[in-house]
């Protein structure tokens, strides 16, 4: 099987070739070493961090954005979305909080990427008793 | 009228501002006050919820959120003063601030020196010249991005983005992640705008089509869009005739450019330089009215966060020298002129005595590799390589630029290399 | 008959063309013409011709659908609705002619209704309007438009008096750098003359400086010029707001959305008319809808002219670009005379400000089939662009848009009661000047209401409970410091700034969410407000508007529009299972 790939690595930005034959995989196309390691990380394994917002109640805003502790698989992406965005929390969070442990088992988590606080009672009281 | 006597007081409370004020403090500033007009400050990294904040300065991938928090947190556990909800409507020369919030009206707020961080604010439809109708969802990116990442609300289903510098590719990922489809994302220039690893994360993981040398030129649809006519572009950046196409959607994305919000400078005196679109700066980003300094996207629009705060903290500690008078009244400065291969720099002009300066820079075409000299009349004060140049990638170096005559920055292009 | 046919096939001698002329003089046209162009060309043409006082065109373009409303579904629909109001005065369109009607007819014991097919106030011509108030030099002597521009112009003062909208006495100034161009400023002022124009003097080019210092500045050298006090300037939008609230203050009804799909009549007099919110009886219609006013006269029964709209594209520059005058300054040169004297529908406009400062470039002119196209064009903004000086840049533009002025072929108003159909108003081919004109188009309206009534034995009453005034509401970015903190203090919401582009305050976004025509999309706030017509467009305050909206209107926030109906900004919640499917 054969793949191509831009590398990211630096700005140099070579296109990747990577091959795989009888079991054996070499990269081509690279000008550094790196290369070859971004390579092979892409074609057995790429992963990516994973960022989006949950649904939070109580909070001055409705969003609270949530970043993974690591990267995760990319064909799990799409389920790890799935989970997140059934998930709800209660405000006040602090930055870093685990919204999600072991997402999707992935062995990562799902933290908090800012802090927020509880919507300030006085400004709703201010709106409602307009 | 409710009158504030501050030392320092920064207008702005992003990235920029929050730097500032910090290091305004910690240089021994007494009395530091941050400005905000929104309800918390951050600024515009609240709404970009995607890593790749900080490499630089915590050699780390961060997200907007993340490395706001870190300043965030720093500045609530000290002594600076913030005021959020408030907008300040007029800087005088005299470096008098009027302000208004809710809970204590109108603010005079007197300050030994005054730090500029407002940011800047997008362009529109109409100053790329969209034409066709004007119906419900054509957005500025940071308005699709503070919808769907700050308000919980979708602006569309079928997204095209006209723009491909970071802020577009971010977005068509973000998009993608929230259900959106995306069309493609059409650039007028002959290159991508963004870095290599967004074309790759934001577009190929999603196998979004990049259109090159091409761009909206209409809208269609009178109450919502229906539709957009994409053309591509000549050399001259003229829309060719014959090759329009119409693109069924119902969002338009325009990540078409950034433009310093220099209004409140202007109506203080300060001169702005038409090519940076930001304050005429010197070594220590004091503006030409002595004791205003600008800091982060006001003074000019840089590509990373990390060279925002340095900015930032470059200001403030003009600032705290202003205070205690160490910035001699100079009649004369020295130019700093953009040479061959440089659009703009930043400061663009020195004090006699500069010293050590922190130089940021954009280049006006692409280069694969470049020597990057600053020289004093003959005198070469710095030099260095520089590899895979483009305008949309700011460049910076600091050099001892005292003494001399005028500088000049220039890329030359190095001969046999590719 | 015949000579009319002549002189048309002599002038257009491709077209196959048949006429109809009826005892009023009204000719109708049929047959083929090869352009939309053309088609306008005829019939202005025929107008023209003698024994002609208006123009039916009935001509088709060859392989061109010209757009045509359906009015059929909407009269079902409206019929299905049943009885809907029984008004004494029904009042179709809500742009400055129909608001300023209502507002004057308020003063009487009359319960009127104004339907609107928009969602909001001044939707068509009038917001795309410059804001022009013309002293009335330009028009034809003796035509109706130069006698209602005049009498208008001057009871502009009354209405901004009691109703607290800007009105800005700017004056106007057409200036001359070559003495040799005296007989086009003398031309100019025997017309001002005749039309009745008040205050209009020629001067000498030291006291023309002296009027205009910004003159002096440009250093031109000004030989002699015409000047005009009463030239004034208004944001047309904030106009008709305040006409609205005003009628509406004194009962006047606003239905929005709310498109008239026929007209009905019984012994050849008007009964009411088949809205899409169900049928309206009145005895009382005014025709006042602009682009349609040819299509809802038809449903009278009175096919008696036709709108060609003629679109129009405006450019407005950012504040930061100052107005070069304080008046409205046109240099007269051999150029604009020769331009004047072609005698083109199609001139368009020039360059002039809004009372904010803001300069407006154009608008330009075309004919175009399509009532509701709205569009803009690279063609078009270049035109409206080229009217200025050279010192004028696109990138000192915040904003083009397009504007339809229901042009008839006379090129004339039509204001007067139906002669086939007793109690039905036309109040039609209101283009410019016809802002100028608003209160003396009000005020010769009420005057056919009130004969009508008289002469049905039941004259018209006054309300003994009108109220002309219309309070005037804050406007935060006009007060000193000192009102400004003392507003706040009185209500803190004018200390929280929404719109930072022009300084509007959350107050008077509330204020104009609770007037007496509450706007109800983004788009309807922004004209009361401004919030959002500065530099920016919205990109930032539009999330906190839109908040504002949802919150007072009792709305989610996906059900916002930015203008009306099927214009939603929002389209769903994102996280709709954590948040169990609920809006906020």
């Amino acid at each position: 099987m054969i793949k191509e790939f831009v590398c990211i690595v630096c700005p140099n930005s070579c296109r990747l070739t990577v091959s795989e034959e009888n079991g054996e995989i070499t990269v081509s196309g690279n000008e550094c070493n790196r290369g070859v390691e971004y390579g092979l990380s892409e074609y057995c394994n790429p992963r990516r961090m994973l960022t989006t917002t949950v649904a939070i109640s109580g909070a001055v805003l409705p969003r609270l954005p949530v970043i993974s502790t690591a990267e995760i698989p990319k064909n799990k992406l799409k389920r790890c979305l799935e989970q997140l965005y059934s998930t709800a929390v209660t405000a006040p969070v602090q930055s870093g909080d685990i919204v999600l442990r072991d997402i999707c088992r992935t062995g990562v988590d799902i933290a908090a990427s800012r802090s927020i606080y509880r919507k300030n009672d006085r400004e709703s009281d201010e709106e409602a008793g307009r | 009228m409710k009158r504030v006597e501050i030392d320092i007081a920064v207008i702005g409370g992003g990235p920029a501002g929050l730097a500032a004020a910090l290091k305004a403090r910690e240089l021994g500033a007494e009395k530091v006050l941050i400005l905000e007009r929104n309800i918390e400050l951050g600024g515009i990294l609240q709404q970009c919820i995607h890593d790749g904040f900080g490499i630089h300065r915590f050699d780390k991938r961060l997200s907007g959120t993340q490395y706001a928090q870190l300043f965030i947190d720093a500045v609530e556990q000290s002594d600076i003063a913030v005021k959020l909800d408030t907008m300040v409507l007029e800087i005088g020369a005299d470096k008098t601030i009027y302000a208004c919030n809710k809970s204590e009206g109108m603010l005079e707020i007197n300050s030994g020196a005054i730090v500029l961080a407002m940011g800047c604010r997008e362009r529109t439809a109409s100053q790329v010249l969209i034409h066709g109708d004007r119906p419900a969802g054509v957005l500025t990116a940071g308005a699709v991005q503070r919808y769907i990442n700050m308000e919980g609300y979708l602006p569309g289903s079928k997204a095209v983005i006209l723009g491909s510098g970071d802020i577009g590719l971010i977005m068509a990922r973000r998009m993608i992640l929230e259900g959106l489809a995306v069309e493609g994302v059409y650039e007028v220039m002959a290159a991508p705008g963004g870095l290599t690893r967004n074309l790759v994360q934001c577009l190929d993981d999603f196998e979004i089509p990049l259109h090159l040398s091409t761009t909206v030129t209409a809208v269609h649809g009178r109450k919502r869009v229906e539709a957009v006519t994409v053309a591509q572009v000549d050399g001259a950046m003229k829309p060719v005739a014959g090759t329009e196409r119409r693109i069924e959607c119902d969002l338009l994305v325009l990540a078409v450019g950034l433009i310093p919000e220099n209004e409140l400078s202007r109506a203080a005196g300060v001169e702005i330089d038409p090519r940076s679109g930001g304050p005429l700066l010197d070594e220590n980003f004091m503006t030409g009215v002595p004791g205003i300094f600008a800091a982060g996207n006001v003074a000019v629009v840089f590509d990373l966060v990390d060279y925002v705060s340095a900015s930032g903290e470059i200001a403030a500690a003009g600032a705290v020298n202003y205070l205690r008078g160490k910035l001699g009244e100079e009649k004369s400065r020295r130019p700093v002129k953009a040479g061959e291969n440089v659009n703009f720099v930043v400061p663009q002009r020195l004090g006699r005595e500069c010293g050590e300066t922190t130089f940021f820079l954009r280049v006006s075409s692409p280069q694969k590799a470049a020597t990057l000299s600053c020289c004093s009349g003959k005198k070469l004060l710095f030099k260095k390589r520089c590899r895979f140049l483009a305008p949309p990638e700011m460049l910076t170096f600091t050099a001892d630029a005292s003494g001399g005559d005028e500088l000049v920055i220039a890329l030359k292009e190095e001969a046999g290399r590719r | 008959m015949r000579k009319i046919k002549k002189a048309l096939q002599k002038a257009f001698p491709k077209v196959e063309l048949s006429v109809g002329l009826d005892d009023r003089g009204i000719l109708t046209l049929y047959g083929e013409c090869a352009s939309w162009q053309q088609l306008v060309d005829i019939g202005h043409k025929a107008a023209r011709l003698p024994g002609v006082e208006n123009v039916v065109n009935e001509l088709r373009v060859a392989g061109q659908r010209i757009p045509q409303k359906d009015y059929r579904p909407l009269r079902d629909a409206g019929r299905s609705r049943g009885l809907a109001a029984d008004v004494d005065v029904l009042i179709i369109g809500a742009g400055i002619t129909g608001c300023g009607i209502a507002r004057e007819l308020a003063k009487y014991k009359l319960d009127i209704l104004v339907v609107e097919m928009s969602g909001d106030v001044a939707t068509g011509a009038t917001k795309a309007n410059n804001g022009n108030i013309h002293p009335g030099h330009a028009e034809k002597p003796g035509t109706l438009k130069a006698r209602l521009n005049v009498e208008g112009n001057r009871l502009y003062t009354r209405w901004a008096e009691e109703l607290h909208f800007t009105l800005q006495r700017c004056g106007a100034m057409g200036f001359i750098t070559s003495r040799w161009l005296w007989p086009a400023l003398l031309y100019g002022y025997i017309k001002a003359l005749k039309n009745g124009v008040e205050g209009v003097q020629l001067v000498g080019g030291r006291r023309a400086v002296e009027l205009e210092p910004g003159l002096k500045r440009s250093a031109i050298g000004v030989k002699g010029a015409m000047w005009l006090p009463t030239m004034a300037l208004v944001e047309p939008y904030q106009v008709t707001v305040a006409l609205a609230e005003n009628a509406a203050e004194n009962g006047v009804r606003f239905w929005f959305n709310c498109t008239a799909a026929d007209i009905l009549t019984e012994k050849g007099a008007a009964v009411g008319a088949v809205t899409t919110k169900g049928i309206v009886r009145s005895r009382i219609i005014i025709n006042c809808a602009g682009v349609y006013a040819d299509e809802i006269s038809a449903m009278a029964g009175d096919k008696s002219f036709t709108i060609h709209p003629r679109k129009g594209v405006i450019a407005i520059l950012d504040k930061a670009r100052s107005p070069a005058y304080d008046c409205l300054c046109d240099h007269v040169t051999f150029e604009t005379v020769r331009r004047t004297l072609q005698k083109s529908y199609t001139k368009g406009g020039g360059m002039c400000y809004t009372p904010e400062k803001n300069i407006l470039m154009g608008p330009s002119a075309s004919e175009s089939p399509d009532k509701e196209d709205l569009s803009t064009s690279a063609r078009e903004l270049a035109y409206a662009m080229g009217r200025g000086d050279e010192t004028i840049d696109y990138s000192d533009v915040i904003r083009y848009f397009a504007g339809n002025r229901p042009a008839d072929y006379s090129e004339d108003f039509i204001i007067g009661m139906s002669p086939i159909t007793a109690g039905f108003i036309n109040v039609a081919a209101i283009q410019s000047p016809g802002l100028a004109a608003a209160p003396a188009i009000a005020g010769k309206v009420e005057q056919i209401v009130a004969a009508a009534a008289e002469e049905r034995g039941e004259p018209l009453e006054r309300d003994p409970g009108w109220e002309p005034l219309r309070l005037p509401q804050p406007e935060f970015r006009h007060l000193s410091r000192a009102e400004q903190e003392a507003l706040i203090r009185k209500d803190p919401r004018y200390g929280r700034i929404i719109c930072r582009c022009e300084t509007i305050t959350e107050g008077e976004i509330l204020d104009a969410l609770r007037s007496p025509v509450p706007p109800a999309s983004i788009d309807a706030v922004k004209r009361r407000t401004r919030a959002g017509m500065g530099r920016c467009q919205g990109g930032f305050c539009q999330p906190r508007v839109l908040e504002l909206l949802a919150r007072e209107r009792g709305i989610s926030w996906t059900e916002v529009t930015l203008k009306g109906e099927g214009s939603r900004i929002l389209l769903k919640s994102n996280r709709p299972r954590a948040e169990g499917g609920a809006d906020k």
